[in-house]
């Protein structure tokens, strides 16, 4: 990102200190946030080119909400963030809603919502709301953050209260979402795609006479999700602060691609070798995509004492085959509030690309480091609330493994088995 | 009308420090046909999670900060004050729902 987008951040967030305690415009109320933050790792490429420093992590929001009646709501958020190559501060809208509660048990929301996913999705892109920079990865994975961020379509949810049995929260949404090709959920897999079919092609052709290389052309990809849907459960249990939650997530869909690789072979008619013959073949594919995946959340809030654990299991079947091992992961964390500005918060998680192959011991047969089939983190962040509308945080993150990285971003340079990445965010809402 | 549904208010205006030293009292307004409210109705309230208490309109209204305002959120809503600040903001900015209006001074 240019230096002048930087300043023109800058500018955002000063201008929404100055209007920090929010404003209402004939009966629309408007609130906003805006953080910037600082990545830098000792080693590997992590969320953006971080091994140089990267400024590249911030997000805006702006929402404008109105009561149309007692039991009608509608509101608005757009929203804009840059994370390494994803967002790029493009503006779009975050969610955009209208909310009708009927009773406290069943009530309904229809348009672009915020997804539940385990207890902290909702609120991921609202920096202020944690105390941690960076989320922990084994749940809110970045590569993912865009899938369940938001969808388009219907929600129903509402509250049953047990008395002393303590109470039961619903939501089930279901719709579709739009995801941009360059989005590295599809894209990275896409570019394996592509690297395997050129490798195994001069695997093939190498002791043809003559073949001098194979080249590729990447060319569409596309991702056109059928349906999703969300059905989450929390049960504020009868002990004060101690709640369960579970969620279960579904999304089909159809990934489509297609790319050229390009075979060439010496001329025997230039003695230069500088004309080539050149085979050009175009690949294209469309498969099917399901993915499963189901998460269980606990929270425990006593005092200024937080306490929180959630795991998650993830399956994906490609043209109704069922992949080969489950990605999973869960983390343990917690942070203690030392008195109005201050707070520390640590957590550890650890996630694995496959389930069934967690020591990695597959992956050297596909050229891969098998420390790239897990990512321990242990996170130390201390956050301080300036005051009601400014936070500042940082963070440190120790970790083991390389399953997150992504391998566009790590083309240059071996990956590490062991690197830190150091974080710094400051953020102001209204 | 307008009593029965600002009635939210008076309960944390009518709040006094040296009243809570000893014991929490409530005040709802005189002329409001309610007698008593369930103290989760109240939190149920100010979380957003209920907008109506026997077919009448409820419009929490909160003091910005100070004592009396800690205390009750202390007390009812079982979250200190930051807690409830960061509570209110998930709201704003997950679409969730509005946070009830806050005023500096009783």
């Amino acid at each position: 990102m240019s230096i002048i987008k930087h300043i023109s951040l800058l500018m955002t967030l000063l201008l929404f200190s100055s209007l920090a305690s929010g404003q209402e415009f004939y009966g629309i109320d408007i609130h906003g946030f805006a953080s910037q933050g600082y990545l830098r790792t000792t080693d590997n490429n992590y969320l953006g080119k971080s091994s140089k420093g990267s400024f590249e992590f911030n997000e805006v929001g702006i929402n404008f909400q109105k009561d149309l009646t007692d039991n009608l709501r509608v509101g608005l958020q757009l929203f804009a963030r840059d994370l390494g190559s994803q967002g790029n501060n493009e503006v779009k809208i975050d969610w955009a809603l209208l909310d009708y509660k009927w009773k406290p048990f069943l009530n309904f929301r229809a348009g672009k919502i915020k997804m539940p996913y385990g207890f902290y999705n909702q609120g991921r892109d609202v920096d202020m709301l944690r105390t941690s920079i960076i989320l922990p990865q084994s749940i809110y994975n970045e590569p993912i953050r865009d899938v369940i961020a938001s969808l388009e379509g219907f929600s129903f949810y509402g509250n049953f209260d047990f008395n002393n049995g303590g109470s039961l929260e619903y939501e089930l949404i279901a719709g579709t979402i739009s995801i941009d090709s360059d989005f590295p959920f599809i894209k990275d897999p896409y570019l394996e795609i592509v690297n395997g079919a050129a490798s195994g092609a001069a695997a093939g052709l190498a002791n043809v006479p003559g073949f001098s290389g194979v080249e590729t052309l990447t060319g569409g990809l596309r991702f056109d999700m059928k349906y999703m849907y969300v059905f989450s459960l929390i049960y504020n249990t009868p002990i004060e602060g101690f709640r369960l939650g579970g969620t279960i997530l579904e999304l089909e869909g159809d990934w489509e691609g297609d790319f050229s690789l390009i075979t060439n072979f010496a001329n025997p008619a230039d003695p230069t070798g500088t004309l080539l013959i050149s085979s050009v073949s175009k690949v294209s594919f469309t498969t099917e995509v399901l993915i499963r995946s189901g998460i269980v959340s606990l929270e425990y809030v006593w005092k200024n004492l937080t306490l929180s654990a959630e795991g998650v299991v993830m399956q994906f079947y490609l043209d109704n085959e069922k992949s080969d091992g489950r990605n999973g992961g869960l983390y343990i964390g917690g942070s203690y509030e030392f008195n109005d500005k201050f707070t520390l918060g640590l957590y550890y998680s650890v996630n694995y690309d496959n389930l069934k192959d967690k020591d990695g011991s597959d992956l050297p047969a596909i050229g891969k480091k098998d420390f790239q089939a897990w990512q321990n983190d242990f996170v130390i962040s201390g956050r301080y609330d300036v005051n009601e509308y400014l936070v500042l945080k940082a963070e440190i993150h120790i970790i083991n493994g390389a399953a997150d990285l992504n391998s566009v971003d790590n083309q240059r340079d071996p990956i590490k088995e062991d690197w830190l990445l150091f974080a710094l965010k400051a953020t102001v809402s209204f | 009308m307008i009593n029965e549904i600002t009635y939210l208010c008076i309960f944390i205006f009518g709040l006094s420090p040296s009243i809570l030293s000893q014991e929490l009292i409530l005040i709802i307004h005189k002329d409001s046909r309610f007698k008593s409210i369930a103290t989760k109705d109240i939190k149920y309230i100010f979380l957003g999670k209920l907008k109506k208490i026997k077919d009448l309109n409820i419009i929490p209204i909160t003091l910005k900060i100070g004592k009396v305002h800690d205390i009750f959120f202390d007390k009812f809503i079982k979250k200190n004050a930051r807690q409830f600040s960061r509570f209110l903001k998930k709201l704003l900015f997950t679409g969730r729902g509005k946070p009830p209006k806050s005023y500096k001074s009783k």
